[in-house]
């Protein structure tokens, strides 16, 4: 498990790109992390990975210090953002590199998988396009066979055929070897289909932490129309995230949190109710509305 | 297993394997570079006595660039993001990524060094005309490893503090160059009027002083009365970092400077080590987020700037001045664009250069203009050495300085370059002494050469060289000499000519210890190296038959006339197997008659020498009497009757 306790990040020493930071990331699973640009989701993810030194607090993985701890990173694996490899290297020489420094590292995962990708493991991975390039670090990581993996904007560049592939290796990874993935992405409908656990990344800190089925049910769109004039006020039983009315039409986002909105909004007698799904986008950018966070005046 | 903690070889194999063509050509370029070098001096001389000094200036060439690239490429990584997120985030923590690369590069500069090392020790045993003792080879070794891990490690400490290329060459240079810079500072602003320094004498002693007259007439007048001047060179004791004393006279084998570099070495590696482990690695690309940092190094670098602005000041006046106000500001603007990519808060880092400015300037003033006129030079001349021979002789060191000052020009019988010694360094000074101050230190330096002689061991002889040529040093002539060195005493070495001494070479405590013994210590040993010289060039002629330049030295003898030595290349050459013949056969050396030279030279010098000269004279003109038809014969001649009618030849 990683426990991380009272992490704050700062590169100024002025201003905190996280602050304060607690969190848990329970084993076995695939954790998103999302947040606004400049949020620190790759602030952290270098935190635990030790390339960068937090001003305060602890990341504990397995109740051990991962800060510089070698051994730990044996079962550390880290895909940044901005990929580098070694000028000149092929996909197999990148993989004689791992292979000298993760024990665990499978040889043959990355000729089956290179093989399937119809990536050719001997040329320089310098000629290769940026999706390839994401393809090869991503083969990798996996083959590493790290119990912890960490994915930053991990689908970059990948076109959907392979984006699909590779979700189904990172949840085979889980699956079959109890690995536990870390991944941000800016595009939540990545996460949408692969996260169990998704945290927000929001001021320095995480806003909440939910699994994806639990935050998609109990969050609701509705659109409703009443006989009689109405506003916001007459919906305050509920927990509105967002209110929206226009004419005589009102679109509400609702945080369900164990009540009935159903039964209390047809005891209303609307024209119109309608309970619309919300995709993972919308319940990022709802929840973030809900704390004050305008979002398209920042587009 | 201690091992394993601090050194993972994966890493580092792949970490050199990733930089595979640069690693080979860094390796490679010296020892390539080096063998051309030995395969020159193989192919030009006969007499190579490899020196530290002669082994030692290509690899001295390399000793910042090769540490500086081996650096960059271990610990590159610092210098981009997103090789820092490849490399810091894999399972090896600092520490032992500090140390792999450490220790790996410490590895690979012993590769670097042996494979050298090797090199000369190779072309030493094959070549038989190329003298390169072992004990050279092991000095050789041993101090460019150490120089060249010294600076790798600086190098490391320099880029682990800045984490940005320019700013990491720019603190390397001050931590290893700017002690230097303020010494050698020193030497010259001591030494800037340096050329004209008097030493006065009074009946009693002489007290040098350092006159420098600025429009004093009282001094001028003064100068006029000191009809002699002496001229020195003050010797820079230039121990700091001996590598780096490219200004130093002597070797650059410094044990002085070898033990500093090995402790600043040790210090400089712990300091690069905590620095790294608690490097922020977000800091990269951009060196020294911290302003006190910035302004440090900014600072420093000022100093050798400033002293660029300080001679513009000095020769424009207040053209001058604003020359150098416009250089620093754009020299501020400039550095803080390089190393933090932004112009800096520009008011306040400008106002900070121009005050620094002031201060640097004002400093430099004081150097060249107060402490330039104390009187400090040459004062208590300690010791005055001469070719390893020391004199402490209070009353000899006064006799040579009144000397050098008392002379007439036509008393001089010899010059002397003397090192004088005292508490504030070495000074470089020619003096002409007259004949009485001649004899008396030539009778000390054979006195000393003899004493030189017995305590020289003999069994540790690297090299003997006799009128110009190298001669094999064999068990053979090791044993003649031994066994017959105490006649040595039977000899005045002070009245024989170069020819009539060989020079023994030993290497010895970092340095070569020379001794001369007299030609004709023994019969055998007289012919051993003469019939040496002869077969070594009548060898060389059959192999090669080149094209050789003849040249008579037969000055001791009057056999041979005026037109002998103009003719003497086209005779010989003309008769070229008549004369190989002679040498092979007829040409009878022996101790008790007197001998004559001729010099031969081709690509290499070499030297033959005439045991019978009445017998040669006969061969010579037998020579001559063959070529009297030839028209190119009576032509040259014609010639030389030519040139001494218009006066020409002489």
């Amino acid at each position: 498990m990683i426990e991380i306790k009272n992490l704050s990040k700062s590169f100024n020493g002025k201003d905190y790109v996280l602050e304060n930071l607690n969190c848990k990331i329970k084993d076995n699973a695939i954790y998103g992390l999302v947040g606004a640009n400049g949020a620190g989701k790759s602030t952290l993810l270098r935190l635990i990975n030790s390339i960068y030194t937090p001003n305060e607090g602890t990341i504990l993985i397995d109740n051990e210090n991962a800060y510089d701890n070698e051994l730990l990173k044996q079962e550390m694996v880290f895909v940044p953002d901005d990929l580098y490899f070694y000028p000149g290297y092929t996909l197999m020489d990148m993989a004689e590199y791992y292979k000298s420094l993760y024990h665990n590292f499978d040889m043959n995962y990355v000729i089956n998988v290179s093989n399937t990708l119809k990536l050719n493991p001997n040329a320089k991975i310098s000629s290769f396009s940026k999706g390839m390039k994401r393809q090869c670090a991503l083969i990798c990581a996996l083959a590493t066979n790290a119990k912890y993996m960490f994915f930053d904007e991990t689908f970059d560049g990948l076109d959907p055929v392979i984006r699909k592939y590779f979700k189904k290796l990172l949840s085979e990874a889980m699956s079959k070897k109890d690995t536990t993935i870390i991944m941000t992405s800016h595009n939540l409908r990545e996460l949408e289909d692969i996260c169990d656990n998704l945290g927000l990344l929001y001021k320095g800190n995480i806003l909440f932490e939910s699994d994806i089925d639990s935050l998609k049910t109990n969050m609701f769109k509705i659109q409703i129309s009443l006989k009689d004039d109405f506003d916001k006020k007459t919906f305050k039983k509920l927990k509105i995230l967002s209110y929206k009315k226009i004419g005589s039409v009102a679109t509400l986002i609702i945080d369900e949190e164990g009540h009935d909105s159903r039964a209390y909004l047809e005891s209303l007698n609307p024209v119109i109710l309608d309970y619309l799904p919300l995709t993972l986008e919308e319940v990022f950018i709802y929840q973030m509305e809900a704390l004050g966070y305008v979002f398209e005046q920042n587009i | 297993m201690f091992l394993n903690k601090i050194f993972n070889f994966n890493f580092f194999k792949e970490n050199v394997r990733k930089s595979k063509g640069l690693l080979a050509f860094l390796l490679g370029i010296i020892p390539i570079i080096n063998i051309i070098y030995l395969i020159i001096l193989l192919t030009t001389s006969n007499n190579n006595l490899l020196t530290f000094d002669l082994l030692s200036f290509l690899t001295y060439a390399g000793m910042i660039f090769i540490p500086l690239a081996l650096s960059l490429t271990l610990f590159g990584f610092i210098f981009k993001k997103k090789s820092v997120d490849f490399v810091m985030s894999k399972p090896i923590n600092r520490k032992t990524l500090f140390m792999t690369n450490t220790i790996g590069g410490i590895l690979i500069l012993i590769i670097f060094m042996l494979i050298n090392t090797a090199i000369f020790g190779l072309f030493g045993l094959l070549f038989s005309n190329l003298t390169i003792p072992f004990s050279l080879l092991i000095d050789y070794f041993i101090f460019w490893l150490i120089s060249y891990i010294f600076m790798f490690i600086t190098i490391n400490l320099a880029v682990v503090l800045s984490g940005n290329l320019i700013a990491s060459l720019v603190v390397f240079a001050i931590i290893v160059l700017i002690v230097p810079y303020l010494n050698a500072m020193n030497y010259l602003a001591n030494d800037y009027y340096g050329e004209n320094n008097y030493i006065v004498c009074d009946n009693e002693e002489c007290k040098p002083t350092n006159y420098y007259c600025y429009n004093s007439e009282e001094c001028e007048s003064h100068l006029l009365d000191n009809e002699y001047t002496l001229y020195y060179g003050k010797l820079f004791n230039y121990n700091f970092i001996a590598p780096l004393s490219v200004m130093n006279e002597t070797s650059y084998y410094n044990s002085i400077s070898l033990v500093k570099m090995i402790f600043l070495s040790i210090i400089y590696a712990i300091i690069g080590y905590f620095v790294f482990k608690k490097r922020k690695m977000e800091n990269n690309e951009t060196s020294f987020k911290n302003n006190f940092a910035h302004y440090l190094v900014k600072g420093i670098t000022l100093i050798p700037v400033c002293f660029l602005t300080f001679a513009i000041v000095i020769e424009a006046g207040i053209i001058g001045w604003l020359i150098a106000i416009a250089g620093i500001i754009i020299y501020s603007i400039v550095y803080d664009l390089i190393t933090r990519k932004e112009i800096y808060k520009p008011v306040k880092s400008t106002l900070l250069s121009l005050i620094l400015f002031l201060i640097f300037t004002g400093v430099y003033y004081l150097e060249f203009e107060i402490l330039d006129s104390r009187e400090e030079v040459i004062t208590n001349v300690e010791k005055i050495s001469y070719q390893g021979m020391d004199i402490t002789d209070q009353s000899l060191i006064n006799q040579i300085i009144k000397s050098a000052l008392e002379k007439e020009y036509s008393e001089v019988s010899n010059s002397y370059n003397f090192i004088f010694s005292n508490k504030n360094g070495q000074y470089s000074v020619i003096v002409d002494v007259n004949q009485n101050l001649d004899t008396i230190l030539r009778d000390m330096l054979a006195q000393f050469n003899a004493e030189k002689i017995k305590t020289f061991n003999i069994n540790q002889i690297n090299y003997i060289e006799y009128n110009g040529t190298s001669i094999p040093v064999t068990k053979k002539l090791k044993e003649l000499i031994k066994n017959n060195i105490d006649k040595i005493d039977e000899f005045d070495l002070s009245s024989l000519d170069d020819e009539e001494l060989i020079n023994l070479y030993s290497y010895q405590h970092h340095q070569y210890e020379s001794v001369v013994i007299p030609l004709k210590l023994n019969e055998e040993l007289y012919q051993e190296i003469l019939k040496y010289q002869n077969e070594l060039f009548i060898n060389h002629q059959k192999e090669k038959n080149r094209e050789v330049y003849y040249n008579l030295h037969a000055y001791k003898t009057e056999l041979f006339t005026e037109e002998d030595y103009y003719v003497f290349d086209y005779v010989i050459n003309s008769n070229e197997e008549a004369f190989i013949n002679y040498l092979k056969n007829d040409n009878e050396i022996s101790i008790d008659s007197d001998i004559i030279y001729i010099k031969a030279y081709d690509f290499k010098d070499y030297t033959i020498t005439i045991g019978n000269i009445t017998s040669f004279k006969q061969e010579f003109d037998r020579y001559k009497e063959n070529l009297k038809d030839s028209e190119e014969y009576q032509s040259l001649l014609n010639e030389y009757h030519n040139m001494m009618n218009t006066g020409a030849y002489d």
